[in-house]
């Protein structure tokens, strides 16, 4: 049977068929470079022309139209274990016996060869527990300062709202008091435009009574007697 | 000459098992220092201690937050009652007038 030229894809090298993507065919390139999202523009999936770097200090001026062929380069390598990238960072070290290491070099006659004074390893100890403990104080301090602080806050709100309260209380009964005031203008309105309405007809009907029963002219002035203290 | 190997190397086998029951050893105690210094200095204590108190200031957080709330709210009603009270006191020179008006 064989391999059959027909079998191969299209794009392959030895194969016959050609397919939209290979040829140059007119008028489809946009449809077929177009990628449905638009945020990643991808290339168009024919081979391309290489670019031209070398033209490119000529351009650098001008609006690039160029094409440009990412080329693969330094994918980051993942860190299959950070903790042993970790490790192997720590700079080297002496041990504190240094005689300890079989260094054929033996640079810096070691002071310390092979005792090790227990006491000033405790004090070592000793002196980080000491650090710890100041360290939590440190900050277990400053919380409860926080939480005093936050009881202080919170009792001035209360304060502040019971003043509030009273206050608005205050102004409630002045609002009302203060209503009384549109109410009497309402009624005083009426009062006078009663009195507009009345005063004329009355004087017309006084008219029409007979001089002697006419009775004085309507004023709201009230004569009182006014009584001085002597 | 084979029994000399071999005695050399399970000799060299115990060096090696010494060596190591050794090390863990003194890894172990390394451990056991450390672990007695950050207990000793009682520093998870009180860090611990912190920790909740901090967390009992919850509620009273919560209820300055809601305190808060009632406070606008009143701002607003005091706002309103503002309001009204200017209303009121504008219409006050018309009364004057009409009580001028009605003594004359």
């Amino acid at each position: 049977m064989g391999s059959d030229q027909s079998s191969l894809p299209a794009g392959a090298p030895g194969s016959t068929l050609r397919s939209q993507r290979d040829e140059e065919i007119p008028y489809t390139q946009y449809s077929i470079s177009k990628p449905i999202d638009s945020h990643s523009p991808r290339q168009s999936p024919r081979p391309q022309k290489p670019t031209r770097p070398v033209i490119k200090q000529e351009k650098d001026g001008l609006p690039k139209h160029e094409i440009v062929v990412v080329a693969d380069g330094q994918i980051p390598v993942k860190d299959p274990d950070p903790e042993l990238t970790k490790l192997n960072a720590i700079p080297m070290f002496f041990p504190i016996l240094r005689g300890s290491l079989n260094i054929p070099v033996g640079s810096k006659e070691t002071e310390v060869l092979d005792k090790l004074d227990h006491k000033q390893v405790l004090q070592l100890c000793l002196r980080y527990q000491d650090h710890l403990k100041q360290l939590s104080e440190a900050v277990a301090f400053d919380q409860n300062a926080l939480c005093i602080r936050i009881k202080e806050v919170d009792h001035s709100i209360h304060v502040q709202n019971s003043s509030l309260v009273e206050r608005q209380k205050k102004y409630a009964k002045f609002v009302e008091q203060f209503g009384r005031i549109t109410e009497t203008l309402s009624t005083l309105k009426k009062i006078q435009k009663g009195m507009d309405d009345i005063v004329p007809r009355m004087d017309i009907l006084n008219s029409l009574l007979p001089a002697e029963d006419q009775l004085e002219t309507f004023s709201f002035r009230t004569t009182r007697p006014v009584s001085r203290p002597s | 000459m084979a029994s000399n190997k071999a005695a050399a190397a399970s000799w060299n086998q115990e060096t090696k098992a010494r060596l190591n029951d050794k090390v863990s050893s003194n890894i172990n105690d390394i451990g056991s220092i450390l672990r007695q210094a950050i207990r000793g200095s009682k520093s998870p204590d009180f860090l611990a201690q912190a920790a909740k108190n901090f967390a009992s200031q919850e509620s009273y957080i919560h209820n300055s937050h809601e305190t808060m709330r009632k406070m606008d709210l009143l701002r607003s009603q005091l706002e309103f009652q503002h309001s009204s009270i200017n209303r009121s006191l504008s219409c006050l020179d018309e009364v004057q007038d009409q009580l001028s008006s009605i003594n004359h």
